[in-house]
């Protein structure tokens, strides 16, 4: 499912690399968390295997190169803190995530449901960094993905139930967090990094 | 999904989001407020004088309020940090990040277009109020605003994937001057009013850069030179230069070089690390 060697990202040309050195492989039903510290690279690694930023490294996802939309249908995302636009409401949000994904309203509030998500009127910027977890996990859960992203879930009831019946079902997770609590036992497999190479 | 869907499904999102914006609401509505001070000011003239009143006030609110509006759309539209993330939500739904520039480049259209709406109908009203029926040539002009704003959103989209919002918009707003003042030693090289070592160069590059759309009745308040700063008199040389409204033509070839730029933009974003 993934195959990843010598991941490397860079955000500016010239600069020293944010991540380097990281290798791994994610299978179907399985699990990996990366931890660290802030500015580590965790967010960087699951931006590498989204094709957001780059170079990448050696990445394959679904057998092609990171980024491809037929890998990225494949692929709920869940972004760390606060990724929503301004005037924006939650339920747009969602919404737009399922209709882009080829679902419709009706899969988008199912997803909402399951991650725990109660404020779909409530505008992006209003939301409690809690809900803002909690929407970010929703647009991840639309559709049934084959592989789950998550930068930074919080450890609600809702999360671990979605992560595990995910896992379950044969779809792979991904994540990174900074305060893992359970999920290393969780997710099965850990990866700690700093400074943006494994520790 | 096919990418005219992708684009239609992300417009939308990206419209609904930025008319909401405290920003644009308040810029909207100090225009507003202004044209309705305009129309009161109006009262104080008489016939021609009471007409020029408030077509100055309302192109003086097209264009600097225009500036602002399309400058601030267009500098967000590509900047990876502009939204915190919400563009790389976008792309990572999987439709191809062209579809999303595009996408995004469209809802900031038609905000840009929803402004000039407002504008345009609250001057057609004013102008009802005092008595000049629904004035038709500033309809046309207001509709003349929208493209010349609309270069200036798509110029800062364009700059907004290789450069930080604020540089992005100053770009705009320069190419928006440039473009103008092209009109402008267009005009006066038709005129002959310049040296001939700059007449070929005037006209040459009038021919390959996008063109300032100027209306039939900004032309008739420039020749009299009560258009206000918006569109002051135009003198070269000591001499005074009459800017001809712009051809069909020309109206053409700005939207097609909106249209050039807004793909250059989605063609620009496939290569850039995102958030």
């Amino acid at each position: 499912m993934i195959r990843a060697r010598d991941v490397q990202v860079r955000y500016q040309r010239g600069a020293a690399m944010a991540v380097s050195g990281v290798t791994f492989d994610l299978a179907p039903g399985k699990g990996l968390l990366f931890t660290g510290g802030h500015g580590s690279g965790k967010s960087s690694v699951l931006r590498a295997v989204l094709g957001l930023a780059g170079p990448g490294g050696d990445i394959t996802v679904f057998g092609s190169a990171p980024g491809t939309p037929a890998a990225l249908q494949r692929i709920g995302w869940a972004p760390q803190s606060w990724p929503f636009t301004y005037g924006i409401r939650a339920g747009e949000v969602a919404t737009m995530v399922a209709r882009l994904k080829g679902h419709g309203p009706a899969e988008a509030a199912a997803a909402m449901e399951e991650a725990g998500f109660t404020a779909p009127n409530k505008l992006a910027p209003l939301l409690e960094i809690e809900e803002s977890r909690q929407l970010s996990l929703a647009c991840a859960l639309i559709g049934t993905p084959d592989l789950l992203v998550l930068d930074d879930p919080w450890e609600f009831d809702e999360t671990v139930a979605a992560i595990r019946r995910a896992l379950d079902r044969g779809c792979a997770v991904l994540a990174a967090s900074t305060d893992p609590g359970g999920l290393p036992a969780l997710l099965g497999a850990s990866i700690a990094l700093a400074e943006g190479v494994p520790a | 999904m096919s990418p005219l869907a992708a684009i239609a499904v992300i417009g939308s999102a990206e419209f609904r989001a930025l008319v909401r914006r405290r920003w644009f609401f308040i810029t909207v509505a100090v225009g507003l407020v202004l044209i309705v001070a305009g129309t009161i000011f109006a009262f104080g003239d008489d016939g021609q004088l009471r007409s020029d009143a408030l077509r100055s006030w309302t192109l003086a609110v097209e264009v600097i309020g225009g500036l602002v509006i399309a400058a601030s759309l267009g500098s967000s539209a590509g900047n990876r940090d502009a939204d915190g993330g919400w563009l790389g939500i976008q792309v990572a739904s999987g439709v191809g990040r062209s579809p999303v520039m595009l996408g995004r480049i469209v809802g900031r259209t038609l905000a840009l277009v929803a402004a000039f709406a407002a504008w345009i109908i609250v001057a057609a009203i004013c102008s009802l109020i005092v008595g000049n029926g629904i004035d038709g040539p500033l309809v046309v002009t207001g509709l003349a605003g929208i493209e010349n704003m609309l270069v200036v959103l798509t110029v800062a989209a364009l700059c907004s994937v290789a450069i930080g919002p604020i540089a992005a918009g100053v770009t705009a707003g320069i190419v928006y001057i440039f473009v103008q003042a092209l009109v402008n030693l267009a005009s006066a090289a038709e005129a002959n009013v310049i040296g001939t070592s700059w007449t070929g160069l005037m006209r040459t590059l009038y021919f390959i850069f996008p063109r300032g759309i100027v209306s039939p009745m900004v032309a008739d308040l420039q020749a009299r030179d009560v258009a206000g700063l918006a569109a002051p008199r135009v003198v070269v040389n000591g001499n005074i230069v009459f800017i001809q409204p712009s051809s069909w033509g020309s109206v053409i070839f700005t939207l097609g070089w909106c249209v050039l730029l807004a793909f250059a933009a989605a063609g620009a974003i496939r290569k850039r690390a995102l958030s």
